[in-house]
């Protein structure tokens, strides 16, 4: 039986009935970057690997060493809205661009 | 305009120490990236005994270091803002805690909106501290300091997670550590078998196919997660079985 629609309910069927298929999410998409911070010197394997006093320099701790950025899902590609494709008495629902 | 860090912080400071605390000054030791290490000796060769005064300072490649047992060597070490990641009902048990550091925004491309939405798979985000305490940071949890317990005294605290913030972390750090993995398109085949996409067979109404590939060839891309602009992660089916 269907459960009946109240405030606490929304009913997202008569969004999905009037929505445009493959428009409604910004792009999801998985990116990874390796990031260094500001002091970080790069690891000279060969010097580093060999030589301990070389490798203990605070140039290597772990808080200097670059970041991976693995990223999913980024809201950065919505820049806004391009306009309304659904307007009902729950709200609206806005078509996103994903470019400038 | 209201702080957001009002909601994220538990600002009636509760009575017992938390995941998610945070404290000043904690110790944070690196080990250094070489596989010889730098081992601390008396004046007369002997393995330091700790105490104050002159010491020598050798390559491990140098001299016979832990035949007679463990050896102090030279590590970096700061101190800095640190998060409790150990799980609160373990605090009172375990004598090393387990901290995070906080690092802040400006000099890194962490985006402060994707970092507070949570779109970093090993980044958790950390908004101002609404007494100003510290500005907006992050701590990156695949970096996890061992540290004693002592180093964290319950006057020195200067913040606490509120429960949704602490639930967030906990989502984060399972993430950051445990998430599963798979292999992605175009990575080489190494063992031949049967493999299924495991991104998408928890979802309703998709064909999630098991494909026989053999070693050497390519994964594909799977065209239910496409659809969806997400990458295929292939994984090996094994049999079905206690384990």
């Amino acid at each position: 039986m269907r459960a009946p629609a109240n405030a606490a309910r929304p009913v997202y069927s008569r969004i999905e009935r009037t929505a445009t298929p493959g428009s409604a999410l910004p792009v999801a998409y998985a990116v990874s970057a390796v990031v260094p911070s500001a002091g970080w010197i790069a690891v000279d394997a060969a010097r580093v690997l060999e030589d301990p006093f070389e490798a203990v320099k605070h140039e290597y701790a772990v808080s200097n060493r670059p970041l991976t950025l693995r990223e999913e899902g980024s809201m950065r590609p919505v820049v806004g809205s391009v306009g309304e494709r659904y307007n009902g008495p729950r709200g609206k629902l806005l078509t996103l661009k994903t470019k400038r | 305009m209201q702080n957001e860090g009002e909601d994220f912080y538990d600002l009636s400071s509760p009575g017992f120490p938390l995941q998610g605390d945070i404290f000043p000054n904690v110790p944070l030791i690196s080990p250094p990236p070489s596989p010889n290490l730098i081992i601390l000796r008396n004046s007369d060769g002997t393995p330091w005994t700790p105490q104050p005064g002159p010491l020598i300072a050798s390559s491990e490649k140098l001299l016979n270091a832990f035949d007679e047992g463990p050896e102090h060597i030279a590590a970096s070490a700061e101190r800095g803002y640190g998060i409790v990641l150990t799980q609160t009902c373990d605090l009172q048990d375990q004598d090393l805690w387990l901290a995070g550091q906080l690092r802040g925004l400006p000099g890194t491309r962490v985006d402060r909106g994707n970092l507070m939405a949570g779109k970093y798979a090993s980044l958790f985000g950390l908004p101002a501290h609404p007494l100003g305490h510290f500005a907006d940071a992050y701590v990156d949890l695949i970096r996890i300091f061992p540290v004693a317990r002592e180093c964290f005294p319950y006057k020195d605290r200067i913040a606490s997670l509120a429960l949704s913030a602490q639930m967030s972390l906990t989502d984060r750090i399972s993430q950051a550590l445990t998430r599963p993995w798979g292999h992605a398109p175009n990575d080489t085949v190494l063992v031949s078998g049967r493999y299924r996409c495991f991104r998408c067979f928890l979802f309703d109404g998709l064909k999630n196919e098991v494909l026989a590939l053999s070693t050497g060839q390519t994964f594909p891309e799977c065209a239910d997660c496409a659809k969806i602009k997400k990458s295929a992660q292939w994984r090996l089916l094994l049999k079905h079985q206690k384990y």
